[in-house]
Order: structure tokens, then C-alpha cells, then sequence
């Protein structure tokens, strides 16, 4: 099942750049939602999420983003480039709202992430790799990722010193590194 | 040997790919990234490392607004019915192909385009990715000098509000080998049509002239590019989708006012938001 979607999804993206509009309206069925998901957990902001959504879809269609084999999931590149893309906005934009209600009935990937890596076969390092961290440690770095939180952002909201979150951030990063090898 | 040592490197590295670097440390990782091959190898690896956490991100469905947006910011002709089924969900809409004017020059402006499009394909595109970036961020580094203002505007400028998103179209120029020649964007903030050469002009006693492909497949002069580019007003209509062209001419531009030599350099206009 998950072979056929990845395998479907790089088929989609080796289509698109040649003009394929079908191939387009359905990558965009299937990767709009966690596109959008990703870019408005970043930027609690509908509109900037929809810019985000569309910069990366429009550097796939002219072709200026590439999805080159081997490089890993083609839906974990797409949300790379998504993610890539909120960070730099918000950096620009600033950020000041809370999570979109969007998000009210959802989990919380940075909770839940060590169980639902557990049973993916292609993230069975990174799962082993974020199982060796303290909790705190992989409980930082993970809220960090998904929210794309700054120290600060994180520190209030684990509820902990500034200092602390940092340092559990950085041994994190390190041990981390240590076992994924390089 | 990277300018920093490995520990600091993966923290650096990794506290970019998190988040967690802001501000003018952010842009300076950015920029050694630039400069230092192993310091962006490293933030590549983060991110690989990172990515299959994204995937659990639960999805939202997006604004049915935003399909409509790309569509039009794409240049797509038909509007899909989304309920349709899997293939064939947007008819094929292939302009450039079987419907153009029989004339030489035509039919050679469309052979060029054509081996454009699916060469396209296999182009390099770390550059092209890296120049769109470019004209997306540094959209001054990009701006072709332009001549001092001779006119007054017209309106007053607008109330100092939240700066609005600025819709532009840019085009990278592909060269026969595929590599960008030059630019073009169009809209914010000035609203004018530029060219921005990336090479120097062949210096082999022809012209370079600029041409884009209208509605009715007939390619329109922009005009001669100059050693420092083109810059004019967009009186032509310019939109999503549009093929540009830069064919070779002789001295003073094509005589019969349609591309007469060989093509040099294509692209396609897309629309970006300024963000």
C-alpha cells in the first residue's frame, strides 16, 4: 500500500514538469492536504499556507523544483520544500497567532511521533535513532520540527527554562547525529 | 574541510533544518551554505533524516479557492471538475503543438519549443531552482538598470498598509544547452517588463531579439536586448503559461516582423507571489 502511493506519487512528479496537467490536478489531490497541513502548522496562517502550497507547486510545474531517485520519500521531499518555504516566510513575516482551530480535533505529531514511526518501514533508523534520546530531549526537537518553534516558542511551551530547552535541544541534535551516522 | 568544526556543523545544521536558527544567524547559514558545499551537504542530511517525520503531519484539506488560484497562476486553459475521475481529469491542453500558422519561421519557432518542452525535462536544475529563489528574494540583484523616471505617477501612493502580496511573472530563459540565459520578470515592483541578461550578449554582429507567444500563436517583438537587457512597459499581453523566445536576427531585429533566425533561448511566464 504505501509502495504503490510513493511509487505513484514520484510517477506524478517525474509528469508534471513536462506540462502534464492531469498528472497535476492529481498530485494535487494528493498531496494538497499535507502540503496545506504542514505549511499552516508552521504559519498559523490560512492565506500565508496557501502561498506556501502554491510557491511549491508552481517551482514543480515550471520545473525549477526537481525530484531527483534517492532521495528518499517523494512526499517527505514535497514537505520538505513546503516546510522550507513556511519557515522562511514566517522569518520574514514574523508569527504571532496560536495553532488554527484546524487543528483542534487533530493529534499532535510531536506526541505521537515515536508510535507512529514505529511501524514505517523506511523511518525504522530515525525511529530507532529518536528512541535513544531522553524524552525531553526528543520532545524539544520534535515540537521544534513540527511547529517550527524558536527556543523561546519552545521553552513556553513545554514549560521549561529557556536554557534548559536549548541545551536539550543541542545534545539532542548530537546524539541524534551519532546514531543516524552521517 | 568545512570552515567549522564538526560539532558546531551538526548543531548548526540541525538547528537550521528545526527552526530554531532565526533571524541574521538564519540568512548567514544560508549564505555559508552558499559559499561551502559540506556546510549545505550537512543541512541536506538533517533534512533527509527529518522528512519521514513530516509525513505523519496530519493533513488538512486546503481552501477550494486554492485549486482555482493555481490554476490560474499556472496559465491552465480548462478548468477541471475535481469529481471527475483519476485520469484525464484536466483535458490535455496542449497549446504550440498542431494549431499554429504554417509559415517557416512559425513552424521553426514551434519545433524549438517543442524539443524545449520535453528537453526540459532532463535540464539541470539546481540552477534554474537557485535563480528562481533568487528572483523571488533578491529580486534587486536581478533588476536590470533601468533608465532615470521620467514620469510622475499618477495615483498617490497608497495608505501605509500590511504590504500586500505582489503577483509577478518570471520566466527562466533556457539556452540550447539548457542552461539559463536570462530572466524575465514582469509586475512588482514597478510593473515593467525586464530582462536581465545571466551571460554577456554573443558578440557575433547579430541581435538577439525578444518575442512572446500571443493567444492567436503569433509571436509579438518585445524588442532588441541590449548589453544591459530590456526593460520596457508591458504593453502586450502577458500572462501565466505564455511562451517567451529569444531568436537570432540581424542588426536592427528581424525585418519581416516574425523570428527569422534560429531560436536561442525559451521559457515559459509563471506567476509568482512576492512574498
Amino acid at each position: 500500500m504505501r509502495d504503490a502511493e510513493t511509487l505513484d506519487i514520484a510517477e506524478l512528479l517525474t509528469r508534471v514538469p513536462s506540462g502534464d496537467e492531469g498528472a497535476f490536478a492529481t498530485l494535487y489531490r494528493q498531496t494538497g492536504p499535507h502540503l496545506y497541513g504542514v505549511a499552516l502548522r508552521i504559519t498559523r496562517d490560512r492565506s500565508s499556507a496557501e502561498d506556501v502550497v502554491q510557491d511549491v507547486l508552481t517551482k514543480l510545474w515550471s520545473g525549477a523544483a526537481r525530484f531527483e531517485a534517492g532521495r528518499g520519500s517523494p512526499l517527505g521531499w514535497l514537505l520538505t520544500m513546503a516546510r522550507n518555504r513556511a519557515l522562511d516566510l514566517i522569518a520574514r513575516r514574523g508569527r504571532d497567532a496560536p495553532l488554527p482551530e484546524e487543528f483542534d480535533e487533530l493529534p499532535d505529531p510531536a506526541e505521537d511521533a515515536l508510535s507512529a514511526l514505529a511501524g514505517r518501514e523506511d523511518a525504522s533508523r530515525l525511529h530507532a535513532c529518536l528512541a535513544v534520546l531522553t524524552d525531553d530531549q526528543r520532545r524539544a526537537i520534535l515540537v521544534a520540527f513540527f511547529e517550527g518553534a524558536t527556543h523561546e516558542e519552545a521553552a513556553e511551551k513545554l514549560e521549561t527554562p529557556l536554557g534548559t530547552v536549548k541545551s536539550w535541544v543541542r545534545r539532542g541534535l548530537l546524539k541524534l547525529k551519532g546514531c543516524l551516522g552521517s | 574541510m568545512s570552515a567549522l568544526d564538526r560539532e558546531t556543523l551538526t548543531v548548526l545544521a540541525g538547528e537550521y533544518v528545526l527552526g530554531t536558527l532565526r533571524g541574521r544567524a538564519r540568512q548567514e547559514f544560508e549564505t555559508l551554505c552558499e559559499m561551502d558545499p559540506e556546510i549545505a551537504a550537512a543541512r541536506t542530511a538533517w533534512e533527509e533524516h527529518f522528512a519521514p517525520l513530516l509525513v505523519l503531519s496530519p493533513p488538512v484539506p486546503p481552501p477550494e479557492t486554492l485549486w482555482a488560484h493555481l490554476h490560474d497562476a499556472l496559465g491552465f486553459e480548462v478548468i477541471s471538475d475535481r469529481s471527475s475521475s483519476d485520469r484525464g481529469l484536466v483535458e490535455e491542453d496542449v497549446p504550440y503543438t498542431d494549431d499554429l500558422p504554417a509559415t517557416a519561421e512559425i513552424i521553426h519557432l514551434r519545433r524549438s519549443l517543442g524539443r524545449w518542452r520535453v528537453t526540459s525535462v532532463m535540464m539541470s536544475m539546481a540552477v534554474a531552482a537557485g535563480l528562481v529563489s533568487l528572483v523571488l528574494v533578491r529580486p534587486d540583484l536581478l533588476r536590470a538598470p533601468t533608465p532615470a523616471p521620467v514620469q510622475v505617477a499618477e495615483a498617490p501612493p497608497a495608505k501605509a498598509e500590511p504590504a500586500p502580496l505582489r503577483p509577478m511573472l518570471v520566466a527562466v530563459m533556457l539556452n540550447e544547452q539548457q542552461d539559463p540565459w536570462c530572466v524575465i520578470r514582469e509586475g512588482a515592483p514597478d510593473g515593467k517588463l525586464t530582462l536581465t541578461l545571466l551571460h554577456p550578449l554573443p558578440d557575433d554582429g547579430q541581435d538577439r531579439e525578444l518575442w512572446i507567444v500571443g493567444d492567436d500563436s503569433v509571436p509579438k517583438s518585445l524588442g532588441i536586448i541590449g548589453p544591459a537587457g530590456l526593460s520596457i512597459d508591458p504593453a502586450v499581453e502577458t500572462a501565466p503559461g505564455r511562451l517567451m523566445a529569444v531568436s537570432r536576427e540581424p542588426k536592427g531585429g528581424s525585418p519581416t516582423g516574425t523570428p527569422t533566425g534560429p531560436i536561442f533561448a525559451t521559457g515559459k511566464l509563471v506567476k509568482v507571489m512576492d512574498l
